[in-house]
C-alpha cells in the first residue's frame, strides 16, 4: 500500500526536525494553556507586536498578554458567558483581535470570527446559526452589524480602542467586564477546558449561499499547532507575520502555533496587506522571519512591495497555502529573496493542513509544485468513485484521517454524513472527504488535479460558484447567470460571468452594456457589492442572448465557463470589464 | 500616457484631478457602490478599495500626472484617503518641474 510508505517515509523525514521544546509541549493540553505556557517560558520577552488605532507600535510581552487575556476571559466568565458559548469576534487585525480569541478560548467558549466586512447576508446566516451571547467588535463592526445583532448579545468593550501603547491596552482590558481582576483572583474563575471541547468556528460560504460553519476542538487546534512547529522548525527566535484576516482558518499560525513555539506575532492590519510596500517595511523594521499567506498576496509583494530595497534578511521561511503557486510567479519572488525557504501547505479548512512540500531550490518555471506528502501521522486515501482506493498515478478523491480534522459542520448532520466517514476501527479519527481530486506517485507525494465539484479557490478565498451564481441570477434584470474563474496572461485567478436578461428586459445590445440600457451592468454590479465578498465579485459579465443547453435541457455551464474564461481581451473595454 | 512636451510646464494638478479622482474612486473602483467615498473616507480600513484596486488607482495617477510612480511610495501614508492621494499627487507634480 502507498500509503503506509508514504506515511513512513513522511515519519522518517520528520524525525530530523526540530522537536517541540518539552516544557511546552509537556504543560499545554489545550489553546487555553497556550499563552500560560508561554508565559512561563518567555516571560517578560516581546510576545506581540502590534499596532494601535494610531498607527503607533505596541509590544506585549508574554507575561502581558496571559495576564490580559486571562483578565478578559475573567470578565466574560463574571458576565455569565458559559463554557461551549459562541462569542462573536468581529475585527480588523489588530493587537485587540489577538486577545480577544485567546480571550474566548481561556473563557471555556467557542471563537466566531467573523470577518468585519462581511455582506449582511453572510454576517446575518453567521450569526443566527451560531447564537452568540457576547460579542468582541471594532466600533465601525458595531455600526455594520446593527440589526444583525441578538438583542441581549453582551458587546465586551473593544480592548483596543482609543488607546495609545500597551499601557492603554492592559488598563482598558482590567475594565471589561464588571469590575477590574487582580493578578490572583483571574485564574480562580475560568473553567477547566479539556482537549475536546470545542474552540472555534470558521465559516466558508456555502453551495446555496448558506455559510458553511467548520467546528474545530481545542485538540484538533493543537494538533494544528504541534505539527506546524515540528515540520517548520519554528521557534522561539522566529517572529511570524501575522497576514490572514481572523475569519481565514490560516489565522491558526499565528494565533496557535507561535505561542506554541514560544515565537513572537507581529500582527499585521488588513491596510498593511492592500499595501504591499508597507507591509514589506514594517516586515524590514521588525526582524520578521516567516511569512504565512495565499499566493495572491505574495504575488503582490513580489511586484509592489519593493523587496529588493529593504533589508529583509531576517525572513527565513515563506510558507503558502490556499491555492496552486505558479511556479514562475513563485520563482520571481524567490529570485528577490535569496536565501529563503519556500514550503507548500495544503489543507482544505476542514484538516486545517494536511500535506506540505518544502522546495528544494528554485522551481522550473515549467514544472508543477505538488500539494506535498501527509505531515506527522496523518493518513490519506486516493478513492476512485466506487470508494476503492486509486492505484498510483490514477486521479481520485482525496480522503484525509488526522487529529486536525474538524469535529464537524456546524449544525449541518446532513454535511457530516457526507464528508465525515467512520473509520475501520472506533478509535480512530473519521475519513474527511475533500472533493479535491489528486494523484500520489511512488514517493507518497500528492499533486492537484481539480476539483470534484464547482469550488474554486480566488486569492486564496474559497468560493462555490453556484453561490455567487444565486446571487446574480436574483440581481434585477437577470434571469440566468453562470459564473466561472479566468486568468488573464497568466495572472492569479478571478472571476468572470455571463447573464442571460430575463424576458422584461429582453432588448439587448449596446444600450445594455453601456449601463443605459434595460439590464445595466451597473445595476448587477451594485446588487453584487453588499452580497459578495470581494473575491466573489465578478470581474466582467458578459450578456448573452441565451445560454447553450445540455441534452437533458439543463444550462450548459461547462461550455459558458469555457467561453467566458476565454473571453480576455489585452485592452479590456471600460463598458464591459467592472471594477472591483 | 506620454506627454513630455508637458512636463516642464506642470505647476500644480491638472484641472478637475481631485474632482476626478473622487469620480474614478467611486465609480470605478469601489467595491461597494452603494456606499459614497469621500475625500476623508478611510478606503482601506473600510474594505472600500481592495488590493486590485490600488492597482488601478496607481495606474491612473501615472496617466494623468504624466509620471512613473515608484512603487515604494505606494503605502498608506500616500493611499489610505482620497485627501492623501491628493497629497501625494502635489507632491508628484512638484517632482517633476
Amino acid at each position: 500500500m502507498w500509503r503506509s510508505a508514504a506515511t513512513a517515509a513522511q515519519q522518517a523525514q520528520n524525525s530530523g526536525g526540530a522537536e517541540i521544546p518539552p516544557s511546552l509541549n509537556g504543560d499545554v493540553r489545550t489553546l487555553a494553556d497556550l499563552l500560560p505556557a508561554a508565559a512561563r517560558s518567555g516571560g517578560d520577552t516581546p510576545g506581540l507586536f502590534g499596532l494601535d488605532r494610531n498607527g503607533a507600535e505596541q509590544v506585549l510581552s508574554w507575561n502581558d498578554l496571559e495576564r490580559v487575556t486571562r483578565q478578559m476571559a475573567s470578565n466574560l466568565r463574571l458576565a455569565g458567558v458559559r463554557s461551549g458559548d459562541r462569542v462573536l469576534v468581529s475585527m480588523h487585525k489588530s493587537t485587540a483581535s489577538f486577545l480577544a480569541m485567546h480571550a474566548v478560548l481561556r473563557a471555556g467558549a467557542v471563537g466566531v470570527p467573523l470577518d468585519p466586512l462581511a455582506p449582511p447576508p453572510h454576517a446575518s446566516a453567521v450569526i443566527s446559526s451560531t447564537a452568540p451571547v457576547a460579542a468582541y467588535l471594532d466600533p465601525n463592526t458595531t455600526e455594520r452589524l446593527a440589526g444583525l445583532l441578538p438583542e441581549d448579545l453582551l458587546l465586551c468593550t473593544d480592548p483596543g480602542a482609543d488607546l495609545e501603547g500597551k499601557g492603554g491596552v492592559l488598563a482598558q482590558a482590567n475594565e471589561v467586564g464588571s469590575e477590574a481582576v487582580d493578578d490572583a483572583a483571574g485564574a480562580h474563575s475560568l473553567p477547566v477546558v479539556r482537549p475536546h471541547d470545542p474552540a472555534y468556528l470558521i465559516f466558508t460560504s456555502g453551495s446555496t449561499g448558506t455559510p458553511k460553519g467548520m467546528l474545530h476542538t481545542h485538540r484538533s487546534g493543537l494538533a494544528y499547532a504541534e505539527l506546524t512547529v515540528s515540520t517548520h522548525r519554528i521557534d522561539e527566535t522566529d517572529r511570524v507575520a501575522g497576514m490572514s484576516p481572523l475569519h481565514f482558518d490560516m489565522s491558526t499560525l499565528e494565533l496557535y502555533s507561535a505561542p506554541l513555539a514560544g515565537a513572537a506575532v507581529v500582527v499585521i492590519p488588513d491596510t498593511h496587506l492592500r499595501m504591499p510596500a508597507s507591509f514589506v517595511e514594517r516586515s524590514a523594521a521588525l526582524g520578521i522571519t516567516i511569512w504565512y499567506s495565499v499566493p495572491f498576496q505574495f504575488r503582490q509583494i513580489e511586484s509592489r512591495g519593493a523587496v529588493e530595497r529593504r533589508d529583509l534578511s531576517a525572513l527565513r521561511h515563506l510558507i503558502y497555502a490556499g491555492e496552486p503557486y505558479p511556479p514562475g510567479a513563485l520563482r520571481a519572488l524567490m529570485e528577490k529573496l535569496p536565501s529563503i525557504r519556500v514550503s507548500n501547505a495544503y489543507g482544505p479548512a476542514e484538516t486545517n493542513v494536511c500535506t506540505v512540500h518544502e522546495l528544494s531550490g528554485m522551481p522550473d518555471p515549467e514544472t508543477e509544485i505538488p500539494l506535498g506528502r501527509p505531515w506527522g501521522d496523518v493518513r490519506v486515501r486516493v478513492v476512485d468513485e466506487d470508494r476503492r482506493d486509486c492505484e498510483l498515478g490514477e486521479p481520485g478523491e482525496l480522503w484525509v484521517q488526522a487529529p486536525t480534522v474538524m469535529t464537524g459542520y456546524w449544525q449541518r448532520p446532513d454535511l457530516d454524513e457526507d464528508r465525515l466517514l467512520p473509520s475501520e476501527s472506533p478509535d480512530e479519527d473519521p475519513w474527511y472527504r475533500t472533493g479535491d481530486v489528486v494523484v500520489a506517485d511512488e514517493l507518497g507525494c500528492l499533486w492537484f488535479r481539480g476539483r470534484a465539484d464547482h469550488q474554486v479557490k480566488i486569492r486564496g478565498v474559497r468560493l462555490e460558484l453556484e453561490a455567487v451564481e444565486s446571487v446574480l441570477t436574483d440581481a434585477p434584470g437577470v434571469l440566468h447567470a453562470v459564473v466561472g474563474p479566468r486568468s488573464v496572461d497568466g495572472g492569479p485567478l478571478e472571476l468572470v460571468a455571463a447573464v442571460v436578461a430575463d424576458s422584461a428586459h429582453a432588448t439587448m445590445g449596446e444600450a445594455a452594456v453601456s449601463g443605459s440600457g434595460p439590464l445595466a451592468l451597473r445595476t448587477i454590479q451594485k446588487w453584487c457589492g453588499p452580497r459578495l465578498a470581494p473575491a466573489a465579485l465578478p470581474r466582467a459579465i458578459t450578456v448573452m442572448p441565451s445560454f447553450p443547453l445540455t441534452a437533458s435541457g439543463k444550462i450548459d455551464r461547462r461550455s459558458v465557463r469555457e467561453v467566458i474564461a476565454r473571453a480576455t481581451s489585452p485592452e479590456p473595454s471600460k463598458s464591459t470589464e467592472i471594477a472591483p | 500616457m506620454t506627454n513630455d512636451q508637458n512636463t516642464d510646464v506642470i505647476r500644480a494638478l491638472p484641472a478637475g484631478f481631485t474632482e476626478n479622482l473622487l469620480e474614478l474612486l467611486n465609480e470605478e473602483i469601489s467595491v461597494d457602490p452603494s456606499a459614497t467615498i469621500e475625500l476623508s473616507t478611510d478606503l482601506l480600513l473600510t474594505g472600500l478599495v481592495d488590493s486590485l484596486g490600488v492597482v488601478q488607482i496607481v495606474s491612473w495617477f501615472e496617466d494623468e500626472l504624466s509620471v512613473d510612480v515608484d512603487p515604494i511610495d505606494v503605502t498608506l501614508e500616500n493611499f489610505q484617503t482620497a485627501h492623501r492621494m491628493v497629497a501625494f499627487a502635489e507632491q508628484l507634480a512638484a517632482s517633476v518641474q
